[in-house]
């Protein structure tokens, strides 16, 4: 079956290359090239020091689960046949943060677990990151 | 300060601008005023909309005011704080503020993703999205619990059941609460607004003019703001942490601290709203909302009367209006069953999402 959900517009060219690394199955970010500090999500100027233009690094799609809702009801029918689905903010390096859907067992997740990245193509040259908890990686 | 508010609900076939326009003119009757003496207008864009912009107010009202305004959101601290500044600068004499809305009628849809990133994608929608993060994380750093947080919804129920603007007035008792399924875990349908329709507006002037005019006066005692502009970059964005520094600029504003409010009043689109600013504004220590409110401070005939009108999740979804007009009722000791006894100060404080507080302390006592 198709996806029927949401999709990004992957040609915007201030996020197509985000969208592009994420079908490559990487997480990458903007690195500004005077000052060095990374945005995410992409922004056209460097809020710190104000320079146009970057560098897209890879960043480790790994860190702590920060905080986490569960949608028990389906506030947007394009969502309905998800529910009860979990949403999370993760917590990445260089003051990064990444909110995403997670996939785990909704009575396990709990606030510090550490989540990894797990990348779904989701359509042509279209994929999603999808949080999973560590563990389920090591076992 | 005078007050008028219409009735809350379903105003179906109705314009908010229309609905405004009605507020206005409750308000100008109870400050026994003309619609010809106000030469200040600032209207509050109604939802996601250009309705509410004083351009299309102020000729449906047929005023030709010297100073208008329109405010993109205006949780009516923002518009009360503009206002005060016109008449400050001597742009303006008589102001009004309002704001109408018709959201319910329209069945405006606050489940559609902004804009498709990773979480629009995810199905993040909604308020109670960020709120939740934020209640969650709340009770991952404090051990705050579903009955501590419960007791913010349940007594704006309590209230409400005594105010007769309010909508939601079906007893909710505590059982209930915790026995009502979760929305956006861990929130509850009871701890987000409602969406309704209605109308208010203030008419503000200054304190010389309004001694003379016919209500007990209400002066603006003081007034803060902040921005978090760039806050969503960071990662405690949802805590809303910034918000201390609108309390401590407003307390020294009205040169007042916590101990002085009589009622206090709280934007609530979610109760979590409530829960922060107790503890931002200073009425317990940070992190110990849930313990304060278990101790019942915030219930009718308690020591800090909060949201006295049931607030937006029991009142009516005004974006904060009522709120306002709610405390200047009270200071005037016009709330009947829910008078809080010799109300003297009251304090509205309010947010703008994650971008933006202000809060306003005002009072019978002139400054």
């Amino acid at each position: 079956m198709s996806y029927d959900k949401p999709l990004p517009d992957i040609n915007d060219p201030l996020t197509a290359p985000f969208w592009k690394a994420l079908a490559e199955h990487e997480l990458r970010a903007q690195r500004c090239q005077e000052c060095g500090t990374y945005r995410l999500p992409a922004a056209p100027v460097c809020p710190n020091c104000l320079a146009r233009g970057c560098d897209w690094v890879a960043i480790e799609a790994t860190g702590p689960l920060w905080s986490y809702v569960v949608y028990r009801r389906a506030l947007s029918p394009r969502f309905a046949a998800d529910v009860p689905y979990a949403v999370g903010l993760v917590e990445l390096d260089h003051g990064l943060h990444l909110l995403s859907r997670i996939d785990a067992p909704l009575e396990e997740i709990t606030v510090g677990d550490r989540m990894t990245a797990r990348y779904d193509d989701v359509a042509p040259g279209v994929s999603l990151l999808t949080w999973i908890p560590e563990r389920t990686v090591d076992a | 300060m005078a007050v008028g508010t219409t009735e809350q609900g379903e105003l179906p076939g109705r314009s908010a601008d229309e609905v405004a326009v009605e507020a206005i003119q409750l308000a100008l009757a109870e400050a026994g005023l003309d619609k010809s003496d106000v030469d200040g207008l600032i209207t509050c864009k109604s939802g996601m909309s250009y309705k509410g912009i004083d351009t299309g107010i102020g000729p449906l009202l047929g005023i030709n005011p010297r100073y208008s305004a329109t405010l993109d959101y205006g949780t009516c601290n923002f518009s009360l704080h503009l206002g005060a500044m016109a008449i400050e600068a001597g742009l303006a004499e008589v102001v009004v503020l309002t704001y109408g809305a018709t959201q319910r009628s329209d069945k405006v849809n606050f489940g559609v993703p902004m804009g498709v990133d990773l979480s629009g994608a995810a199905g993040f929608v909604h308020i109670a999205g960020p709120a939740g993060l934020a209640l969650q994380r709340h009770k991952h750093l404090y051990g705050t619990t579903d009955e501590q947080f419960g007791h913010i919804a349940v007594a704006q129920r309590q209230w409400a059941r005594l105010n007769p603007l309010a909508i939601f007035t079906k007893p909710l008792t505590m059982e209930d609460y915790l026995a009502s399924p979760y929305m956006v875990e861990p929130l509850r349908r009871h701890d987000v607004t409602m969406i309704s329709d209605g109308g208010a507006a203030i008419i503000l002037t200054s304190a010389e003019r309004a001694a003379d005019l016919p209500r007990k006066p209400v002066y603006l005692l003081g007034a803060a703001e902040t921005t978090a502009l760039s806050g969503a970059r960071d990662i405690d964005n949802v805590m809303r942490p910034w918000i201390a520094n609108v309390a401590r600029d407003v307390y020294a504003s009205a040169g007042l601290g916590p101990a002085d409010i009589d009622a206090l009043y709280i934007q609530d689109p979610t109760a979590v709203w409530v829960l922060q600013m107790l503890e931002y504004y200073g009425f317990c220590g940070r992190g110990e909302g849930g313990a304060f409110l278990a101790e019942g401070h915030t219930y009718p005939g308690g020591s800090l009367p909060v949201n006295t009108n049931g607030g937006q999740l029991s009142e009516s979804y005004m974006w904060g209006w009522l709120h306002l007009c709610e405390a200047v009722r009270q200071l005037r000791g016009e709330c009947g069953e829910r008078q809080v006894p010799d109300a003297e100060v009251a304090m509205y404080c309010s947010t703008m999402t994650f971008l933006k507080g202000a809060a306003s302390i005002i009072s019978t006592r002139q400054p």
